[in-house]
């Protein structure tokens, strides 16, 4: 496959996004911009300009037809994504690091970073799909993050039931979407060792979570429980789940300051690398990006995925056949049982 | 003092933001030329395995491919093209868009992370043209490369000195070489990384470890308390630092006020030197320069 | 006036340990001897004499007596009986010290007076000791004999039924001893914390461990690793075996002290520093002192210059019949085994000799049919006398063949490892007395007279020399000049040699095959079966590389090179950084390069590659020290029977590989089993939370499928849509590196 480079950042890339078809990819940088791409060809769309400070975060909504961003500039904007209009901005103390709209595109998550004076919030707007209509100013829910630790990540379960978020403790907790009353807290990662991403399975179920301390676990939404780990061998900042038919997850990590103590002579670990979710085994790796990866994500159909790297490239990778046609010899057997 | 080849990076706000070490900044961006017979060559600029500089020139031809879609993409498909993109025509524009080098991705079972990634075999041809790489010293012309010249000190190449103790714990791993002066010199030798081997080579050289005096900073109004590993982990942001020599006195063993920091990569230690100078330290205001060749 | 420190006499030296008072520990601990008793011997078995002859026969005696020691007339007492006619038959002697005393026991005990007399001579303590009534028993009973135990099998690893090779590994502070599993991790065979305290041995046929400690060398051997042999030598630094592991040498720089009353040694091996022992009964035979190599011993401040010890000083013959030492300078002797007698009771004299090195087999002279082994030395020119290099047979001490050479500054032997060849490496220098070239001599043995082929026109020094095993081939390393106030090493060629074709079994002369120049090797090793070799460089910081060479390509032969016995190709190359040590297995297969923190610390561990250069393995281990593999020893098979298994190989090695599939998957059963089940788990727990979810949605009055999800359903009513895209066709692409 050939990787196809899109290059329009300065800066880092800190998160991209698919649409929900898979066909438009989103990309935000530090560089204060938001792009959108065809992943098809990885043509520039166009770009959302507006923002003042690093991107940290971006989401669409299920139609595609509004997109939301969150930035160093404490704010979190919503733009038209066909026309590039802002549509709103949501005024915050601190920097916005995640936004994510729930399954049904009715709501949309905001979470705010904890600094010196602030703590971690998290607000969930209800949104009205018309991209003229003008957008509530305050949050149906506000969940004020007290005594656990930093919120690294957060997401909207399915059925918009739970939100889950992650901590720099290492730590993932579960909120009521109702009430924001703490359910529960499962300690999955390491101790101290951040959670750096959290993505879920296309019926948001199941989700992934990866983390400093090299490993990314699978978890199940409703109990917490960890349902399996991957072990690479770098900190890991950015996990996500391929929609079935297939059954990989991919990682993306890396350290920028060389490791030492390794003796690989490549040029540190910037490589996604790619598990089977059922057998936790490691099945191949995929080179390029010359820094980190920040953050991976795959196309709802499957067919691609891409990636946003420390150096500023966003590298977008169609699956040859042979990635399709891989199979364990057990699932192969299973497959041939079912026929007869 | 900075180096011609950092670009200041636009608008930059909070310092607090950064959190790692840019690699964006550094490298130019693609040029693209028409050609007479309708194609297009693109000239990208990348950071390659050994951590060097690297282009890539490609020969492209535009085709216009016809797809059956979900309607809705179909609909986005037909969108214009919005923001600094308005107005500009359809299909992937080269300063945004360049296609990467090919790459053979099939999962295996029991995949380990020593085995190369495959190239498709039209890169057969490019591996071919790397191993014909002239490889010339920098130092005195031989045919080796720099880091292996005899004269590496004795004769320092152009004007920037390298002092003092090799700091063994530095920058292992990954250690290209330094193929200074490519394309001169008729030697027929081939890099050891290069040379057909049977098997998979291992490849871990870790003995052609670069200290590039290029990339070494001089770094003065250092505090006296100041130790090596503080100075390393200060610099380890702008890249790899292969050596931290702080000076210190004999007998007290403390900070005698001056240190110089080595980098695997030059660019690196242009980006450090300029941000880094005026950084606050201790109760001093650090000074970070290049560091020129002491008239001994 | 005082004693000040200037008038100290510097004879007096402050030896620490005399100044310290140790008399009150030496009289609780000291075993009490009957006091002053032990300086006494008696003498038993002397004619009975008259008082008359008393004087007579005391005299006489006393010529005896004083030989060994010193002694009067008066410390000679020999009682009478108590008549008073004549004497008891023994007598007493004082001699001045106990040493002479145990001197005189060893020296005239079983010695003949005269004809019908034997004297028995013991020390009185000893008759002390072992005669006074009530320590010996009255009654013989007869000694109990221990009931056969069984020892321990101790070529068990031969039996191994993958054939594989193992090998030990010294790391940190333990010892462990693995199977080879080419590709996979070494499997451990025994693993000890303190095993040894400087390093590890094989003994040459494998049979055991040896390892070092500072009270001595034991074996250790068989399935369970249990100790055999101990051989006790205080400040033990190296240790030689016999080529059939018969014999033991120990070496330590300090002189032992024996003890009165060590159990193992005796006297006799006070103050020496070389034991052969006999590991069977891991008894002494004989010891030696370490001969001072010529020269001075102190530099000219007076301070000790410390000298290189050749190790193993005693080198044995190919047979263990024989073991020999050299004096530099003036001869060679030669000691029979079993029981270390001085062939001929004296040494071969060569005066002069520089070295000297017993062939590695049983030589096979042309027309000879008697039993020899041949040893080769080296003279240098002294005074008219020309250098010489000669090969004398033993026992015969015939000198089979000499050559004179000319201009010689060094000279090193090479003997090939089937004795058909013995290469001389001659340093030649000019006439200015600068080394110029060198020369190769080479001692055609298994030819009738012994004929002497010269390869000469060698530019530079050669560093290196090594035979293939086996073989009729040789690669020498030649290096440049060091040139004055270069850091770097000289560059070094390597060029390979092989005989002429000709017709025939004869071999011909030898041609150089080919040179590589410009390289950083120093080292050469050979497999052991020959054919493959590898040449490397060792011990450098800046080049490690290793380059493994085919002599017997199957390949297109180069046109020049069809008169030569050999198809010389390069297979491949590898690099280990920081390479030490470089062995091959005994089978020929594999070779392990390792760095040992003995040299440097930079990056310590093994690579393992297998004959033709491919990496197989390698692993980087923190503090490791040596590698080392077991030997084999030589194969029972008749050289029929081998041949029979090289024909039939095809029929074997489908045995063998059936065998490997089957370990392969046997391993994966277990895996594949453990799939299945995590594979089912999965599915069954999707199964149950989509319907959970669906049931839920459902209740909720929701759509099957969230919007998102939606998002990828397309209706049959809306049909897909054609849609234009433009792609960009990669026509033409390459990289290079900017500077």
């Amino acid at each position: 496959m050939r990787p196809i480079l899109l290059q329009g950042h300065e800066r880092a890339l800190t998160q991209v996004k698919f649409s929900k078809e898979g066909d438009l990819i989103f990309s935000v940088s530090k560089d204060h911009l938001v792009c959108a791409w065809y992943s098809a060809n990885g043509e520039r769309f166009g770009a959302y300009k507006g923002h003042q400070g690093a991107l940290w975060t971006v989401d669409v909504d299920p139609s595609t037809t509004l997109l939301a961003t969150g930035a160093a500039d404490s704010t979190m904007r919503l733009w038209e994504v066909r026309t590039g209009k802002l549509l709103k901005t949501w005024d915050y103390p601190t920097a916005v690091k995640r936004v994510e709209f729930s399954e049904d595109g009715k709501q949309l998550l905001a979470l705010t970073e904890k600094r010196t004076g602030h703590l971690s919030n998290i607000y969930v707007y209800d949104i009205n799909p018309d991209p003229e209509a003008s957008q509530t100013e305050e949050p149906s829910l506000r969940i004020t993050v007290d005594e656990l630790p930093r919120v690294t990540v957060a997401g909207i379960s399915c059925l918009s039931k739970y939100i889950v978020t992650g901590h720099e403790d290492g730590s993932i907790s579960q909120w009521d979407a109702k009430t924001g009353e703490l359910i529960h807290t499962a300690f999955s990662h390491d101790e101290n060792q951040l959670v750096s991403d959290l993505q879920w399975s296309a019926d948001r179920t199941y989700f992934i979570t990866s983390s400093k301390d090299k490993t990314a676990k699978l978890h199940d939404t409703s109990s917490l429980e960890v349902l399996k780990t991957y072990v690479a061998d770098t900190p890991l900042n950015s996990a996500a789940i391929t929609p079935e038919p297939t059954q990989y997850v991919i990682l993306g990590g890396g350290q920028a300051a060389m490791d030492v103590t390794t003796t690989s002579a490549r040029q540190g670990k910037f490589e996604a690398r790619f598990y089977h979710k059922v057998f936790e085994e490691e099945i191949g790796r995929v080179r390029g990006h010359f820094g980190p990866l920040n953050y991976v994500a795959v196309s709802p159909t499957g067919h691609c995925y891409c990636s946003g790297g420390e150096d500023g490239y966003v590298r977008v990778h169609h699956f040859d056949p042979p990635y399709f046609d891989f199979k364990f010899e057990v699932e192969r057997e299973r497959e041939q049982g079912l026929r007869f | 003092m900075a180096a011609a080849s950092v670009q200041t990076p636009p608008a930059r706000t909070d310092w607090a933001e950064d959190s790692e070490p840019d690699l964006a900044t550094v490298l130019p961006p693609p040029q693209v030329t028409k050609n007479k017979d309708g194609t297009e060559t693109i000239v990208t600029f990348f950071i390659n395995e050994d951590g060097k500089k690297a282009k890539r020139t490609q020969r492209i031809r535009r085709t216009i491919v016809k797809k059956k879609e979900n309607p809705r993409v179909a609909e986005r498909r037909a969108w214009p093209k919005m923001g600094p993109e308005a107005g500009k025509p359809a299909g992937p524009r080269s300063d945004t868009t360049t296609l990467g080098e090919n790459i053979i991705f099939r999962p295996v079972m029991g995949f380990k992370s020593g085995q190369q990634q495959e190239k498709a075999p039209e890169e057969d041809k490019k591996a071919d043209a790397l191993k014909k790489m002239q490889i010339k010293c920098r130092i005195c012309s031989g045919d080796h490369f720099t880091t292996k010249c005899p004269f590496k000190d004795t004769m320092a190449p152009e004007g920037e000195a390298g002092s003092a103790a090799v700091d063994m714990d530095g920058g292992m791993g990954g250690g290209g070489e330094d193929a200074g002066g490519l394309g001169v010199g008729s030697s027929s030798y081939v890099p050891p990384h290069l040379r057909g081997k049977t098997g998979s080579g291992t490849g871990e050289r870790m003995g052609g470890r670069e200290r590039d005096d290029l990339a070494t900073l001089r770094v003065t109004n250092v505090s006296e308390f100041a130790e090596e590993e503080d100075l390393r982990q200060m610099f380890e942001r702008y890249g790899r630092v292969t050596r931290v020599f702080l000076a210190k006195d004999r007998d007290t063993g403390r900070a005698k006020g001056f240190a110089f920091v080595s980098y695997a990569d030059r660019s690196d230690a242009a980006r450090a030197c300029e941000k880094m100078d005026g950084y606050g330290f201790g109760h001093l205001i650090l000074r970070v320069e290049f560091a020129k060749k002491s008239t001994t | 006036m005082a004693p000040s420190f200037e008038q100290l006499d510097p004879e007096d030296d402050y030896d620490g340990e005399e100044e310290i008072d140790f008399s009150d520990l030496r009289e609780q601990y000291e075993v009490r001897m009957e006091e002053g008793l032990d300086t006494f011997i008696v003498i038993d078995g002397l004619p009975k004499v008259t008082p008359s002859q008393k004087d007579k026969l005391v005299k006489f005696l006393l010529r005896k007596l004083t030989s060994v020691g010193r002694t009067k007339e008066e410390n000679v007492f020999m009682p009478m009986n108590e008549a008073g006619e004549e004497s008891e038959g023994f007598a007493f002697v004082e001699y001045e010290s106990p040493a002479q005393a145990a001197a005189a026991v060893k020296a005239l005990h079983g010695t003949a007076l005269d004809k019908r007399h034997t004297i028995a001579v013991n020390k009185l303590t000893d008759i002390e000791r072992y005669g006074r009534e009530g320590r010996i028993e009255e009654t013989y009973n007869p000694p109990q004999i221990a009931a056969f135990e069984e020892k321990e099998h101790l070529r068990w690893w031969l039996g191994d039924a993958e054939g594989r090779d193992q090998f030990v590994m010294y790391r940190g502070d333990n010892v462990g001893v693995f199977w080879n599993e080419s590709a996979g991790a070494p499997e451990q065979v025994v693993d000890r914390m303190h095993w040894t305290e400087s390093f590890v041995q094989w003994s040459p046929k494998g049979t055991y461990l040896t390892s070092m400690h500072t009270q001595g060398v034991q074996l250790w051997g068989g399935p369970n690793w249990s100790r055999h042999k101990r051989f006790m030598h205080p400040g033990v630094n190296l240790v030689d075996f016999s080529p059939d592991e018969r014999f033991i040498t120990t070496w330590s720089h300090r002189p032992m002290e024996v003890e009165e009353g060590n159990p193992v040694l005796s006297l006799e091996e006070d103050g020496k520093n070389y034991i052969i022992w006999d590991v069977a009964t891991a008894k002494p035979i004989r010891s030696f002192v370490t001969l001072d190599l010529p020269g001075p011993t102190q530099d000219e401040e007076g301070n000790p210059i410390k000298k290189k010890i050749q190790w193993p000083a005693f080198k044995w013959s190919s047979d263990a019949k024989y073991v020999a030492r050299m004096t530099q300078g003036q001869g060679i002797s030669v000691y029979e085994l079993p029981r270390m007698n001085l062939m001929d009771k004296q040494s071969i004299k060569i005066e002069g000799v520089m070295d000297f090195e017993w062939c590695p087999a049983p030589p096979q002279r042309d027309n000879i049919r008697e039993y020899e082994q041949l040893l080769c030395y080296w003279t240098p020119e002294m005074g008219s006398n020309p250098a010489k290099v000669g090969l004398m047979s033993i026992p015969t001490k015939n000198i089979v063949r000499t050559r004179n050479l000319f201009n010689v500054s060094d000279a090193k032997l090479h003997w090939q490892s089937e004795s058909a060849f013995v290469c001389v490496k001659v340093d030649r220098h000019s006439k200015s007395k600068k080394t110029t070239g060198t020369n190769l001599e080479i001692f055609r043995v298994r030819e009738k007279g012994v004929p002497v082929e010269v390869v000469d026109n060698i530019p530079n020094t050669v560093i290196n020399f090594a035979w293939e095993p086996k073989g009729d081939r040789f690669i020498l390393i030649t290096a440049g000049e060091v040139t004055q106030g270069v850091a770097v090493p000289p560059k070094t060629s390597v060029s390979f040699y092989c005989p002429e074709k000709v017709k025939g079994n004869a071999v011909g002369n030898f041609k150089l095959i080919r040179t590589v120049d410009k390289k950083n090797n120093n080292a050469i090793h050979w497999s052991p079966a020959g054919r493959f070799v590898v040449v490397a460089t060792v011990l450098n910081q800046q080049s490690f590389d290793l380059d493994f060479w085919d002599f017997d390509f199957e390949g297109e032969r180069d046109e020049k090179d069809k008169d030569l016995t050999a198809n010389l190709q390069l297979m491949g190359t590898a690099d280990h950084y920081g390479v030490t040590d470089i062995d091959w297995d005994p089978s020929g297969r594999f070779v392990a390069t390792s760095a040992s923190v003995w040299k440097h610390r930079m990056e310590n561990g093994y690579h393992l590659y297998n004959f033709s250069g491919t990496l197989l393995r390698e692993e980087p281990i923190e503090a490791f020290k040596q590698w080392s593999w077991r030997p084999r020893p030589e194969r029972l098979l008749s050289k029929e029977e081998m041949k029979n298994v090289r024909k039939n190989l095809r029929e074997y090695s489908r045995q063998f590989e059936e065998i490997d599939q089957a370990k392969k998957s046997s391993a994966n059963k277990a895996v594949v089993e453990e799939r299945r089940r995590q594979l089912e788990e999965w599915l069954a727990w999707r199964e149950r939370t989509q319907a959970d979810l669906l049931e839920e949605r459902r209740e909720l009055g929701l759509p099957d499928l969230s919007e998102e999800r939606e998002a990828l359903v397309v209706d049959e009513a809306e049909g897909e849509k054609v849609v234009e895209e433009m792609f960009e066709e990669i026509l033409e692409e390459h990289e290079e590196v900017v500077e």
